[in-house]
């Protein structure tokens, strides 16, 4: 045996890469995007480095999910999948009731994969929302990349030609579409709505949110009172079911609204048992991390959903959606939507706004 | 000697996916197993960004692609240098992760002089920063003398003479003969 050979054969390997970090890594090269600075020495300054630029930094974030915790109970909790929901509950209510500041802002990496005329397009977009007690609410979307998603889906693109890949979420006939890694600022009225904080299709406001019940029965009960004006006001077509909606409310919670650490974690424990809703105890999370899922399929959406959850502290990590069967040319279990939460918090910092940007000149609002 | 469409796929934008599909996995396993993954992951995907923003400058006469790619690479994990030691100590101390028993039972029936991945790690831990470099892309790229001294931007004859001085410091702290 060569010494070449022998080390290759005896240092240890590295497991493969997450699939759906790879796809995102692509579009971001091609897209010709960078990575920051920040993002790259943050990762390698460790636990012990983030304590010390937390200390540091002058603003203020009273709550932001993505920095580790020192000193906290951080092993996982071990058990069947029931009691480590249940044990991952209890730490997700344990942990420290938010400091409201100026604005509450939540960001979400959004990937979307879709087929459009005849090959699939992955589409990436990163989304802030500011929402704040007494100013009108700001919401950011950043255009990070949208890509044919494989090499057979560049080659129908191509003969197709190549026409202009538009985002996902606002399309071509959008006249303000950011290009590729700039934002575009969108806010509110200055009149603001009596409920301004949206959460999948019901309006709240900040003392409905912080009196959402902490007990998992009280909830559940509580959101079905703001389902008959849902569904009322939904277009004709398939019928979405209340479970089904139920889900996403609860979802959206988790990381749209300042919901207290015991409503977090009743929300949990609520979609837990919501019928067919399932446990994963061993997941993969955003990036590789070990998660936990809450999953469950809709038959509306024809989608399985599974909310991942940090086992450690209780945090919410995103969303993964996969196809339960085979549809558009993706095979079944192809996962067509993440969201990867960010950052969710109180902050005292407040949202860049371009110059000259107002509601009516949206052509100023990007930066 | 490069393929004209190996150039045409570095150079040209819209086939650059085609350049990161074949290495991205390689490259990653390359820097992953240098330095934390976490890190790696980050570090795997700069290298790729830096590539695509330079792919203009690319330039086939001077080597092939994943030399080229391996270069940028090892120019990045040169900013750790001071983690990658820190694993090779860690691992000198502990061994391998605890969930990497297949992987020691290869390494076990293929080793037969005692020497253990922790003392490896040592070994490589008292290496040169260019001496390491060039054993690694031999060892974990698969790289020839040639594509090293491409990648690395040196003479050949640097590129040998790392290695001798290399080969002699493995053979002196691990204690056996490896090849």
């Amino acid at each position: 045996m060569n010494e070449f050979q022998f080390i290759d054969d005896a240092m240890p390997d590295v497991p493969l890469a997450d699939p759906v970090r790879v796809a995102e890594t692509k579009a971001r090269a091609l897209n010709g995007a960078r990575l920051s600075r920040r993002r790259i020495e943050g990762r390698s300054r460790g636990r012990f480095g983030w304590a010390v630029a937390a200390v540091a930094t002058a603003t203020v974030v009273a709550f932001v999910m993505t920095v580790p915790r020192l000193g906290t109970d951080t092993a996982p909790p071990a058990g069947g999948p029931g009691e480590v929901l249940e044990a991952v509950a209890d730490r997700a209510a344990a942990r420290p009731e938010p400091v409201e500041s100026r604005y509450w802002r939540t960001t979400t990496e959004i990937f979307l994969r879709v087929r459009v005329n005849g090959y699939v397009v992955d589409d990436w977009g990163r989304q802030t929302l500011w929402y704040s007690p007494t100013l009108p609410t700001v919401r950011e979307w950043t255009r990070l990349g949208t890509v044919p998603s494989t090499e057979e889906d560049r080659a129908a693109w191509e003969r197709a030609g190549s026409p202009e890949l538009c985002e996902l979420t606002r399309g071509c006939g959008d006249d303000h579409l950011p290009p590729v890694d700039r934002t575009l600022v969108m806010p509110d009225p200055p009149n603001r709505p009596a409920r301004p904080l949206q959460v999948f299709g019901v309006g709240l406001d900040l003392k409905e949110i912080r009196e959402l019940p902490k007990n998992p029965v009280d909830l559940k009960a509580r959101l079905l009172t703001y389902w008959p004006v849902y569904s009322r006001t939904q277009p004709k077509g398939p019928a979405e079911k209340v479970d089904d909606w139920l889900w996403s409310v609860g979802t959206s919670l988790l990381w749209d609204a300042p919901i207290s650490p015991g409503t977090g974690a009743a929300v949990y424990r609520m979609l837990a048992g919501l019928p067919d809703a399932r446990i994963i105890g061993t997941a993969q999370g955003p990036h590789g991390r070990a998660a936990i899922a809450l999953a469950r399929s809709s038959s509306f959406e024809g989608t399985e959903s599974r909310i991942l959850i940090d086992p450690s502290t209780g945090d919410p990590l995103g969303l993964r959606k996969m196809l339960v069967t085979a549809r558009d040319g993706m095979p079944s279990g192809a996962v067509t939507t993440t969201i990867t939460v960010q950052k969710s918090g109180w902050t005292d910092t407040s949202p860049r706004m371009p110059k000259g940007c107002t509601l009516e000149d949206a052509e100023r609002c990007v930066y | 000697m490069i393929a004209v469409s190996e150039v045409a796929s570095v150079v040209d934008r819209e086939r650059f996916a085609a350049v990161f599909d074949a290495h991205y996995e390689e490259i990653r396993r390359y820097i992953g197993r240098r330095l934390d993954l976490d890190v790696a992951e980050d570090l795997a995907a700069e290298t790729f960004l830096i590539a695509f923003h330079r792919r203009g400058r690319f330039d086939a006469a001077r080597g092939g692609v994943r030399p080229w790619l391996y270069g940028i690479a090892t120019n990045l994990i040169g900013r750790h240098r001071r983690a990658e030691i820190r694993r090779y100590r860690a691992l000198a101390r502990t061994g391998p992760p605890p969930d990497d028993d297949g992987h020691d039972q290869r390494v076990a029936e293929r080793v037969t002089a005692g020497v253990t991945v922790g003392r490896l790690s040592g070994a490589l831990a008292r290496l040169s920063k260019g001496e390491r470099d060039v054993v690694l892309l031999i060892a974990y790229g698969g790289l020839t003398y040639e594509e090293v001294a491409e990648a690395l931007g040196v003479a050949y004859g640097t590129v040998a003479s790392r290695l001798s001085r290399a080969r002699t410091k493995l053979r002196d702290t691990l204690g056996v003969e490896v090849c």
